[in-house]
């Protein structure tokens, strides 16, 4: 996975430029796709509980593939009015998440599951390559700056 | 109130029943061998029927390659290539795979711990970071167990003065399960009415009974 960093700045980037031109793409709804794009990495509560001597790392894979990830984001959503409009927000992010996954070079990801075991990845990134967080934060910078401007 | 007792009992029942899909889905994943031979599936390339992906720990080095564990499927590979690894590090491998777990690597990437634990450290931040923006913009109100949008105490100026043109229209909370914010303004709405209407009431009945006065006078 690319860090946090990248994960919340690319979905917050995304809808602020989309902002500009759809009222719904506000700020609020900006941190319900954050949310949505870090549902995926859920899965990484098994590396604490591994200090624990509890080893869950394969049980809880599947929360790292769409069909898991989009259980997550409903169960999410009916902590919201707004279900159907929260739901959709959760589900941008979580496409953010998965497009910038397949970049790396770590193994795959079950895109079909549980129709098909095979596993997707571009393959040009490795995990710890940190020009993407960069890459990102420059963008996000760049277009705070224009969002500042046009808000005066 | 029934209405409320009723919405809640729906997500209830809802609730329950994506995270018992949810647990099927990860009880079947375990439970079958298939989804964890790590086979690729090509996204830019074609694919070969024997190519594989798999990450594991850096165990035993040969002249020709290296052994690592994937802990995943529980099964040491045999990778064939000319890196350069140590013991303990994380090695990414995709290749083909041959007979007696052995693979002809096309690409490995090796990752050391201090670099894993750098990127942990960035997520840290990243975590940090997401948690001021999610509390900047909704809070979570414990009576109805929902979160909410912040209204009343939003921190952008210009949306408060014109909260239509950002999206933030007071229509979007059903008046059933209003915030505290619409709870209070309904509450100060009736109390000034029956105030305003008492405050007629009164002056009217004191003018006529002023006016009557006046007029034996």
């Amino acid at each position: 996975m690319p860090d946090w960093i990248t994960h919340i700045l690319v979905p917050w980037t995304l809808i602020t430029i989309l902002g500009f031109k759809f009222k719904q793409f506000n700020q609020q709804n900006a941190a319900i796709t954050i949310i949505g794009a870090l549902i995926p990495d859920i899965y990484k509560i098994y590396i604490p509980l591994e200090i624990f001597g509890i080893h869950l790392e394969n049980f809880l894979n599947p929360i790292h593939f769409p069909v898991g990830s989009l259980l997550i984001a409903a169960f999410l959503s009916l902590f919201f009015i707004e279900r159907r409009l929260i739901f959709s927000f959760l589900t941008l992010g979580i496409i953010t998440h998965y497009a910038l996954d397949l970049l790396l070079f770590n193994g795959g990801i079950c895109l079909f599951y549980p129709f098909s075991p095979l596993e997707f990845q571009v393959g040009i990134i490795s995990v710890t390559d940190y020009n993407i967080t960069i890459a990102s934060i420059i963008a996000a910078f760049m277009v705070y700056f224009i969002y500042k401007r046009a808000n005066k | 109130m029934l209405k409320v007792i009723g919405m809640r009992l729906k997500r209830l029942i809802l609730g329950t029943f994506f995270i018992l899909l949810l647990v099927l889905l990860c009880y079947n994943y375990v439970s079958n061998d298939n989804y964890r031979d790590h086979i690729v599936g090509g996204l830019l390339t074609d694919y070969s029927e024997n190519q594989i992906a798999v990450s594991g720990e850096v165990t035993r080095i040969y002249n020709d390659g290296f052994e690592i564990y994937v802990f995943s499927n529980d099964k040491f590979y045999r990778i064939i290539a000319d890196s350069k690894v140590s013991l303990g590090n994380d090695a990414y491998i995709s290749g083909t795979l041959n007979s007696h777990n052995e693979i002809i690597a096309n690409k490995i990437v090796i990752t050391k711990g201090d670099e894993i634990i750098f990127v942990i450290f960035r997520s840290l931040f990243g975590a940090i970071m997401f948690l001021l923006i999610f509390g900047r913009y909704w809070k979570f109100n414990r009576e109805k167990m929902l979160f909410l949008r912040k209204y009343s105490d939003f921190p952008d100026q210009k949306i408060l003065k014109n909260p239509r043109r950002w999206g933030h229209q007071k229509s979007i909370v059903p008046e059933r399960l209003g915030n505290a914010v619409h709870v209070k303004k309904s509450v100060f709405g009736v109390a000034k009415l029956v105030l305003q209407t008492s405050r007629f009431i009164i002056l009217t009945a004191f003018s006529k009974i002023f006016k009557k006065i006046l007029r034996r006078k």
